[in-house]
């Protein structure tokens, strides 16, 4: 008598499994809609490009500019106000002199940028001028600042969009540049 | 007046269905198929830095950039699928509006048929047990006899 009655319960314990089923779909969709949509790692090439460095209007630069080391290439412009608050952590970065910072400098007019550049100072070993975005947009910048690492082969390993700080440095880039260093490439 | 403006209420919401943007970039395409493709394409595209417009519908910097990007493709006779597998290339998944079916949205796509499922097989197993008594003969006819009683009880 009472072994009937367990597997009775037991069995509308079952009744049970489309709602939690629908309650787990439900909590899926909800982590994703909050996830940290800012970063992305789709490996593909870096496009190739033969623009004006910033600098150095004699001396174009091209894809070569990555050769043979780990690169950032860190979207900004003199019209970005994000991009100042990020600015003292790139210098920063640039004094632990352990990566190529390469600037892009996205839809800016070129005195602009140089006069931010005398002013706030310099990380960039390069700085890529884009004036029309015609890079960024094959890059896929979405906009600024935004930062991506870049393989010694010219793969772009990984993206993140918005303001780059120590932590944040710490936390997706640090990471994948020890892989990079054993690896050598991401692709 | 109720009445009125539940009669212009209704028009209304009628009318808004059949707003619709069209594309007011200045471009000259080859020909009208190119045009209707490229219409379909920056509908069907999310702009990458908005919550919720189509690259049509935006007036962002991106959009608009990616809409001549678009345009240009068209021109240059590249196919449908290849210019969403360009674009997803830059932006990710994200710019679709339909998510492609593939092993990482495999559960996104089927989770909702497989509750579908699970609820009718649900259905049918309650009315299957609704149908048999859970009683033995004894008790049922316990049962009968308490009802019995309170029906007397009642007259």
């Amino acid at each position: 008598m009472t072994k009937i009655k367990k597997t009775k319960i037991s069995q509308r314990g079952w009744l049970f499994v489309p709602l939690l089923l629908s309650l787990a779909f439900i909590g899926l969709l909800f982590y994703g809609l909050n996830s940290d949509k800012k970063q992305n790692e789709i490996i593909k090439p870096f496009p190739s490009f033969k623009a004006e460095n910033i600098f150095l209007s004699s001396q174009s630069i091209t894809k070569s500019v990555f050769d043979n080391n780990i690169n950032i290439v860190n979207v900004w412009a003199s019209w970005c106000g994000v991009c100042q608050k990020e600015h003292s952590f790139l210098l920063s970065l640039m004094e632990d002199n352990q990566i190529n910072i390469i600037g892009l400098n996205y839809r800016d007019k070129k005195e602009s940028a140089i006069k931010w550049i005398e002013q706030k100072g310099n990380p960039y070993k390069a700085i890529i001028f884009d004036p029309q975005g015609k890079l960024a947009i094959e890059l896929g910048v979405i906009g600024t600042p935004e930062t991506y690492l870049v393989d010694k082969l010219g793969f772009v390993c990984f993206r993140y969009s918005g303001e780059l700080d120590e932590a944040r440095w710490n936390k997706y880039f640090l990471p994948k540049i020890e892989i990079l260093k054993v690896n050598g490439s991401c692709n | 007046m109720n009445q009125l403006l539940k009669v212009v209420f209704l028009g209304l919401i009628l009318f808004s269905s059949s707003v619709c943007a069209e594309i007011v970039d200045v471009w000259q395409f080859n020909n009208e198929q190119d045009e209707a493709r490229a219409a379909e394409l920056v509908k069907m595209l999310r702009c990458p830095q908005c919550q919720n417009q189509n690259l049509l519908e935006s007036n962002s910097i991106v959009a608009k950039e990616m809409r001549e990007d678009i345009y240009r493709l068209v021109d240059d006779g590249k196919s449908n699928d290849e210019i969403i597998q360009i674009m997803t290339g830059r932006f990710g998944d994200f710019v679709l509006y339909k998510p492609q079916f593939n092993e990482k949205t495999v559960f996104l796509w089927l989770a909702p048929f497989v509750l579908l499922i699970s609820v009718f097989i649900m259905i049918i197993y309650i009315r299957r047990h609704k149908q048999q008594s859970s009683l033995t003969p004894d008790q049922q006819q316990l049962a009968q006899r308490l009802l019995e009683q309170q029906e007397h009880r009642n007259k």
